[in-house]
């Protein structure tokens, strides 16, 4: 009898998530009841994935009607994107593993006790929209003695050794190389990844391939003994690219860069004590004024105006 | 091998039956791509441009047989490399999968680069002398369903 209620419950739940609003994600998935406390793996198949951005799944403690909840495991948290370094693509068979307690910030959570549950919700590309927040109550069996969670490892990274995290994006110029580094609070391993392939990184080196839009890069902590494994996100804004020339010696004769730093036609013109002939500039004693411009590309880079001002001895 | 190309320019610029022309085509994103020549021999290098190309997206690069409105440009390369790397073909990405990494061309700025492809008469069982061969530009295998950033530009081989 007891196992007939609780295929029962079962079916119930896995067609009809409580909790489920006006998302557009359907969420099929289970068991969600009766959970192993470790080692518990729900099966997930979404549909109607809006394209717009991606989504994470995590599991929470539910907070009250209309907020997101602040308390979440972040060591079984997934990303479902079709971009590169998600856990896994929106249409694929999806295995969440929550946990029966986990260690947020400071507070333990014991899911036995406090309700937990799969939130969904839209991923960093659509950070400010809520539409797709959905919550679905998860059940536990009590833990067995002696297991407890790992606090997760705390990550701080910098880009050009500037602090980045979610809530602070770095920016970048179109090319503008930057180093990123990270530091694990455990000591744990490090790998690093770029999310976006508006960005290239080779090693640490990031090289923005965009002058607008975003890139991200995501550093993951492989855990140690004393601290679960975690990944965080640094998301970069992209701006515009600089152009520019080399400098111009105030010498007699000097041969002019033919193109900018990204390879764009620069045209001169030259005034004062002197002219330009075959892009060499002549300049006699005086005061010798040259006028540079070059086109720019449109979401890449500005156009160049340089005005540069001689003094010929 | 200098003299010849002189001789070769020199022919252009006197116009004297010019073997070869120089061509440039405009892609769907406004990218453009431009051959040195549209005649070559076989076993001669064909000098390819490309500027304003999407710098996210790798491209493959090498001479095609071309194939039906709408469909993957296949077979590609020449009979001299079958892997698909080296003078026959080439990969060009700026941001190649981690391992690919030393296999790829980088986009220099502004989406440019320059490559000297190799084109030969037989692409596998295909002879350009009797079906049309081009050099092709097309989306890496990232995006190998993707056919909006094909391009062809038409190669007569002697």
């Amino acid at each position: 009898m007891k196992k007939i209620v609780l295929v029962i419950a079962l079916v119930a739940s896995v067609l009809a998530p409580s909790g489920a609003q006006a998302a557009e994600t359907k969420f099929v998935g289970g068991p969600l009841t009766n959970l192993e406390s470790q080692g518990a793996t729900i099966n997930i198949q979404l549909s109607g994935v809006p394209t717009k951005a991606g989504l994470y799944i995590q599991q929470c403690v539910e907070s009250a009607a209309g907020t997101r909840p602040a308390v979440c495991n972040k060591a079984v948290e997934l990303w479902i994107s079709t971009m590169r370094g998600a856990s896994f693509a929106p249409t694929a068979a999806i295995a969440f593993k929550p946990t029966g307690s986990f260690v947020s910030g400071t507070t333990t959570v014991d899911c036995t006790v406090t309700k937990c549950g799969v939130f969904l919700r839209f991923d960093h590309t659509a950070a400010g929209d809520f539409s797709e927040d959905q919550f679905i109550p998860l059940t536990f069996k009590a833990a067995t003695t002696g297991t407890v969670a790992l606090p997760v490892d705390e990550v701080t990274a910098t880009i050009n050794g500037v602090a980045v995290s979610t809530r602070a994006p770095a920016s970048l110029g179109y090319r503008q190389v930057a180093t990123v580094a990270a530091v694990s609070k455990a000591g744990a391993a490090l790998s690093f990844a770029t999310l976006s392939p508006n960005c290239a990184l080779n090693g640490r080196e990031i090289t923005p391939l965009k002058g607008s839009g975003e890139c991200a890069i995501s550093v993951t902590s492989a855990g140690s003994a004393t601290a679960a494994a975690v990944t965080v996100i640094l998301p970069i804004r992209l701006t515009l690219g600089v152009q520019s020339i080399p400098a111009i010696a105030a010498k007699k004769s000097v041969k002019l860069a033919g193109v900018t730093n990204f390879g764009e036609k620069v045209s001169y013109k030259a005034s004062g004590s002197c002219s330009i002939k075959k892009s060499v500039l002549k300049a006699k004693k005086g005061k010798c004024t040259v006028d540079a411009s070059a086109k720019g590309q449109d979401g890449l880079f500005g156009a160049l105006e340089k005005k540069v001002e001689l003094r010929i001895k | 091998m200098k003299k010849l190309v002189l001789l070769v320019s020199a022919m252009l610029v006197f116009g004297v039956n010019p073997p070869a022309q120089a061509a440039t085509i405009t892609g769907s994103q406004g990218q453009a791509l431009s051959v040195s020549k549209t005649t070559a021999k076989s076993g001669s290098m064909i000098t390819v441009t490309g500027k304003r190309f999407d710098e996210t997206v790798g491209i493959y690069l090498a001479l095609c047989v071309v194939p039906k409105k709408g469909q993957l440009p296949t077979p590609c390369g020449g009979g001299v490399n079958k892997a698909g790397l080296g003078e026959a073909s080439f990969w060009i990405s700026s941001n190649p999968p981690p391992y690919a990494i030393g296999l790829t061309q980088e986009f220099l700025p502004a989406g440019r680069f320059t490559q000297k492809v190799q084109v030969s008469k037989k692409i596998g069982k295909f002879d350009c002398t009797k079906v049309k061969c081009a050099i092709t530009v097309r989306a890496d295998h990232l995006r190998g369903a993707d056919r909006s950033y094909d391009m062809f530009i038409p190669i007569k081989i002697k």
